[in-house]
């Protein structure tokens, strides 16, 4: 099972998938700021002074994270970076879903209106671990 | 994990956020650092009977203003304003306040024409599905950016009015 995920192949789909999601994710949200803002402060856990510079900070972190880790760069902190965030989303996902919020998920910014929920948590859950065997099994590429 | 995973991820966060405030400055869309909260004023029924449409220049703040349910049906009997459903379509041919318009907020931005031709004189009476949602927020804002002055919003939405079973249709 460990050879298998180690297998070259399923490293480079995995890690295609995982930062490709985060590309598409990051650049709608980055462009457009002010409706990411929004979205952030649906979830009601930040405080207003937070929110402005959450929307403005974690589209870029997606995008350099994703960026990176599709050319293999930095391979290790890249697929630590981006699993740590679905992991985060995913809490946040499950707070709103326990305080019966009906919000939307911001997820890819306005170009998808899914609202929070379960099949949400789903796909994140699925994408961890994706995140997790590249993070776990990729070559060690950071000891440069 | 290694030191130096940990090294290069705090490289990367501090880049991103570099990148992010420095896009944010030069981008025309972007954001203050701090948001601005929004503390909209409730409007009575007497400010959408007075005759003469808002004039003055729309504070960014305050460029909608508040209705509760009662505010709402009172305009909706005496058919002082419209009401626009700020859902999508399918959630607005499923069920919404009888009479509605639709201006779907997700993809406001690709009708600016049609809904620029909108009549500016009239009232208009925003909603979505409840106090969850911020689409008539949204959407009011939107609105606002086209020059319309005569926007309420009605925050209960959808839930409030259907709860209190006033008038609904679909399609």
């Amino acid at each position: 099972m460990i050879s298998l995920l180690k297998n070259n192949k399923i490293q480079l789909g995995s890690r295609i998938l995982l930062a490709a999601v985060f590309i598409f994710a990051g650049i709608e949200k980055a462009a457009n700021p002010g409706d990411f803002s929004v979205a952030v402060s649906n979830y009601r856990i930040l405080p207003l002074f937070l929110i402005n510079i959450t929307a403005i900070f974690i589209p870029w972190l997606e995008l350099s994270s994703g960026i990176l880790l599709l050319f293999g760069k930095w391979i290790k902190a890249n697929s630590l970076i981006l699993t740590a965030l679905l992991i985060v989303f995913n809490v946040l996902i499950i707070v709103a879903i326990l305080r019966g919020l009906d919000i939307e998920c911001g997820c890819f910014g306005t170009l998808d209106a899914q609202m929070v929920g379960l099949q949400k948590l789903a796909e994140n859950f699925f994408l961890i671990f994706v995140g997790l065997i590249v993070y776990k099994f990729s070559p060690d590429s950071d000891v440069e | 994990m290694s030191r130096n995973t940990l090294n290069k991820v705090a490289l990367v966060f501090i880049a991103s956020f570099l990148l992010g405030l420095t896009y944010n400055f030069i981008s025309p869309k972007g954001i203050p650092l701090i948001a601005k909260e929004i503390n909209l004023k409730t409007a009575g029924i007497e400010q959408l009977i007075s005759k003469s449409p808002k004039t003055e220049t729309i504070d960014e703040v305050e460029f909608a203003s508040i209705v509760d349910l009662a505010t709402a049906y009172g305009i909706y009997e005496k058919e002082l304003a419209v009401f626009v459903d700020g859902r999508d379509n399918w959630d607005f041919a499923e069920g919404r306040i009888k009479g509605a318009l639709n201006i779907p907020e997700y993809n406001f931005d690709d009708h600016l024409k049609k809904y620029s031709a909108m009549d500016r004189s009239l009232n208009y009476v925003i909603y979505c599905g409840g106090e969850d949602c911020d689409i008539s927020t949204r959407l009011a804002k939107k609105l606002s950016e086209l020059g319309f002055k005569n926007l309420y919003i009605f925050p209960g939405g959808w839930d409030e009015w259907t709860a209190a079973n006033f008038p609904v249709e679909h399609d």
